[in-house]
């Protein structure tokens, strides 16, 4: 097909409305932010100590990040070059902690370790020496789950690394350990850097951690401010500062992930050999389970446990009345992931036939947009311009849109690229037109990859907490919202875990099927 | 009568770049078979599209039995156009049986007319046993065949293939060259292929398009564009050449490997370029020949000697591979030409 980069009028026909919604609340931010008086600001962010804040969130997101590669990297180089026991069950296990989100880590931690939670009334004390309810708690939760994405990241590079090279490097006359640290590191540091930049992205804009261990951020500044005035200009400030950062992060990450196809090899011909790891394997089994225990059994077992500490029938009434609020997730979630994959598959279509790629490229920038930044533009912007959508459950579905339209454009163009253009132009040629040819040929070969899509949308949506908080009609809650009304309100208790514990199953089903078809690049969602 | 008609197309992928197929005009008759030849990026795969239809040209026409399919204000899409493809990388369509994939373009047959006819194809190729198999277990030579299959099940007038037998061994290449042709000329398809490979041209088609940098040097019969060759290029694309210097007396040609017949009627005086082909070549050992062997290719029925003359030229010969000369040895070349040719020096 003839390949001429234009603005077709199906291409503007997306573009006009996705401009509208991913731009509009952004500029939105923007204009509120900078119409106030420069003295006036300055002012109030004195009185709100901001330098302080802003050197505190950046603190966090340093901590999360040192802990997550500190937690990842290591147990993806065992169970990806050593003989560690058992390293194919960890190697399985390892990434399934994402399906915990992390302001559920935070309510299960607070039942363990808050006074007078689980370990310090086992241990006879009112409290543990050291607070949960601190950066330093908020930065433990966050590189707890998210050490995956690191994890996934320096794994999958792992396996896809040339042996020839280490091999080259022994001909070379390098000892094994020399081989390890000039060598395979080295390789490394581009998938390393990217998953760093992923979780350090995580704790720079998290809401659900640290509004749960009470630690003052950006984020829950501009909650604070939506919730309590009516004064937009300072959290719309605040917001296009968050973004700002969050755009320029990313944009290294890009850069980092660009060069990084040059070092690796794909699909090369065998296995690198397993390094023998001798007397120090039993450690690192220890280390590897260690990992899992504090992310995945500990945090499901004190769900269970807690759950099981009220009687079966309270529970069942309990349950039985959060149960608009699944209903609500659910449905949202699906129609949010349904309309993210037509919209997906809709620019894949029009961008193999000559779409201007400035269109997908607009759908990126939501991908950059902070949950709690989005949920505030997109409130004020629809308040403003399209009243009707506005404290509808509409608006909760256009800002899963916003923010996950990108992982779904990623999935159709991985499921497209798969496919060599000469079996659609069979089809042409065979007296298909051009749709009767996608849907004939096209939209069958790439069915398991929009399945995968989907599945990535609906689980990502499903646990959406900062921007359904601002953005979710009023007494329209989902579960997430729940969750985080009943631990901050009631606290951490076991009705607050039985509602986590079903959140937590509702996602880890399609969480494992995207799992088993090794999804790579998950994004950083908040 | 013919069949297919290139005026004067030109396609340019962008602007700064030269064009990929630069005025190109051809004729293809009903029931020949064409290859268009060259090497990589000579706009070959650029002209099997043009005509497909997956690319319009930027000016010139395309017709097709009077009508035109591509040209100033029409055009046709490739599904209307009626003409068969075999990719080169096959493009089977992997969630469908052997069966379906012929029945694709059958779609006029309805529900019940295609299975017959799909069976009548694959009876053709010879794969009817294979109906509802998946294209990926098959081997490369069989999903060949049921490409070419699904490309004639409509009965198309005229079938392109693109690189038809680059996929293959080389063995199995020769024995689907064959069969391509007999399956081509029995059904009275009318075939233009596309290859790089210039016995592949030879032995498949009737007629050979030659093409270099988007442009037609030659198109002529294989024994023509060999004994013949229009221009340097084709002389130097197609077989082996040496250009020996000569200049254009009287009396014919005069080189350093004799006189040849002067049979284009240069203009005296004029210095030219005889082409050589190494089967024109012969030489005896001889103590005081002024030739002598640099080299030789053992090419398993043939021995392929390089002889260098007093002037420092090198000409090539082809001899049987029996009798075998050492480097170094001294000979008398000797040149017999049949069709001579000449180049401006």
């Amino acid at each position: 097909m003839t390949v001429r980069r234009r603005w077709s009028p199906a291409g503007l026909a997306l573009a006009a409305p996705t401009a509208f919604f991913v731009i509009g609340p952004l500029g939105f931010l923007m204009w509120m932010g900078l119409a106030q008086e420069r003295a006036d600001f300055l002012e109030r962010a004195r009185d709100l100590d901001l330098l302080m804040v802003v050197g505190q969130v950046a603190l966090l997101a340093t901590l999360t990040t040192v802990w997550a590669c500190a937690l990842g990297v290591p147990l993806a180089w065992l169970t990806v070059r050593t003989d560690l026991p058992a390293r194919r069950l960890l190697h399985w296990l390892a990434p399934l902690p994402l399906a915990i989100p992390p302001y559920i880590g935070a309510l299960v931690y607070q039942i363990l370790l808050a006074p007078g939670g689980m370990a310090p009334r086992f241990l006879g004390t009112g409290s543990l020496p050291v607070s949960l309810y601190s950066v330093a708690g908020a930065a433990w939760i966050l590189g707890l789950f998210t050490y995956p994405y690191p994890y996934l990241l320096v794994s999958g590079a792992l396996e896809r690394t040339n042996p020839a090279l280490e091999e080259a490097a022994r001909g070379a006359g390098l000892s094994p350990r020399h081989v390890l640290t000039r060598v395979t590191l080295p390789l490394l540091r581009p998938s390393l850097l990217a998953g760093a930049l992923i979780v350090f992205l995580y704790g720079w804009a998290d809401f659900g951690v640290v509004s749960l261990l009470r630690v003052r951020t950006l984020t829950t500044i501009i909650y604070e401010y939506v919730q309590g005035t009516l004064d937009w200009a300072l959290p719309a400030a605040l917001s296009v500062f968050l973004t700002v950062i969050t755009i320029l992060v990313l944009l290294l990450q890009l850069r980092v992930l660009g060069r990084a196809r040059y070092t690796q090899i794909v699909g090369s011909a065998k296995p690198a050999p397993r390094i023998a790891l001798g007397a120090w394997r039993w450690l690192a089994f220890a280390y590897a389970w260690g990992v899992l225990t504090l992310t995945l059994l500990l945090p499901l077992g004190v769900l269970g446990y807690q759950v099981s500490r009220l009687p079966a029938s309270d529970m069942g009434a309990f349950v039985l009345t959060q149960w608009p609020y699944f209903v609500n997730s659910l449905w949202t979630a699906v129609a949010g992931a349904s309309l993210a994959l037509v919209i997906a598959l809709g620019i894949g279509w029009l961008e193999g036939r000559g779409l201007s790629r400035s269109v997908s490229g607009l759908f990126q920038v939501g991908y950059a947009i902070p949950g709690t930044v989005l949920g505030l533009g997109l409130a004020g912007f629809l308040h403003a311009t399209l009243p009707w959508i506005y404290a509808t459950p509409l608006a909760l579905i256009v800002a899963y849109l916003i923010l996950y339209i990108t992982p779904a454009c990623q999935a159709v163009k991985a499921a497209l690229a798969q496919l060599h253009p000469s079996i659609e132009e069979a089809a042409r040629s065979l007296g298909r037109g051009p749709l009767a040819a996608f849907r004939a040929v096209t939209l069958p070969l790439i069915k398991p990859g929009l399945v995968a899509g989907w599945l990535l949308v609906f689980v990502l949506s499903m646990r959406e907490l900062a921007a359904t908080l601002i953005v979710r009609p009023p007494g329209f809650d989902t579960l997430p919202v729940r969750i985080w009304i009943h631990a901050m309100d009631v606290g951490p208790e076991p009705r607050a875990a039985a509602l986590a514990l079903v959140l937590v199953l509702t996602i880890a089903l399609p969480w494992l099927v995207l799992l088993s078809r090794r999804l790579r690049g998950i994004s950083p969602s908040v | 009568m013919e069949l297919l008609t290139l005026e004067d197309v030109t396609k340019r992928y962008a602007p700064a770049q030269p064009p990929a197929v630069d005025g190109l005009t051809l004729t293809v008759a009903q029931g020949e078979i064409l290859a268009l030849l060259g090497p990589s990026g000579c706009g070959k795969t650029t002209t099997l599209r043009l005509i497909a239809g997956f690319e319009a040209p930027d000016s010139g026409r395309v017709v097709m039995r009077g009508e035109t399919m591509a040209g100033p204000g029409s055009w046709i899409p490739p599904e209307r156009r009626g003409i068969g493809i075999v990719f080169q990388d096959y493009a089977l369509f992997p969630h469908l049986t052997v069966a379906e994939n012929v029945g694709f373009g059958l779609q006029h047959l309805g529900r019940s007319g295609r299975p017959p006819r799909a069976r009548q194809i694959l009876e053709l190729v010879g794969l009817e046993t294979f109906a509802s198999r998946y294209p990926h277990e098959l081997s490369g030579g069989q999903q060949q065949r049921v490409a070419l299959a699904r490309a004639l099940a409509p009965a198309p007038a005229l079938i392109l293939l693109d690189e038809p037998f680059s996929n293959l061994d080389a063995d199995l290449r020769a024995q689907m060259r064959e069969e391509v042709e007999r399956i081509l000329r029995n059904t009275g398809t009318t075939g233009i292929f596309v290859t790089h490979d210039q016995e592949e041209a030879f032995t498949l088609a009737d007629r050979v398009g030659v093409l270099n940098e988007g442009r037609l040097e030659q198109l002529d019969a294989p024994e023509t564009i060999y004994h013949h060759p229009a221009t340097l290029f084709v002389a130097e694309f197609v077989g082996a050449a040496d250009f020996l210097p000569g200049l254009v007396t009287p009396y014919g040609i005069v080189t350093e490997l004799g006189v040849f017949a002067d049979t284009e009627a240069r203009r005296l005086g004029k210095k030219v370029k005889v082409m050589l082909r190494p089967d024109d070549v012969t030489f005896v050992p001889s103590s005081v020949g002024d030739g002598t062997i640099v080299r030789r290719d053992f090419r398993g029925s043939e021995n392929l000697y390089c002889i260098r003359l007093p002037s420092g030229q090198r000409v090539h010969s082809s001899q049987a591979s029996a009798t075998l000369y050492p480097n170094g040895t001294r000979v008398r070349a000797e040149a017999h030409v049949i069709h001579v040719v000449t180049f401006p020096a």
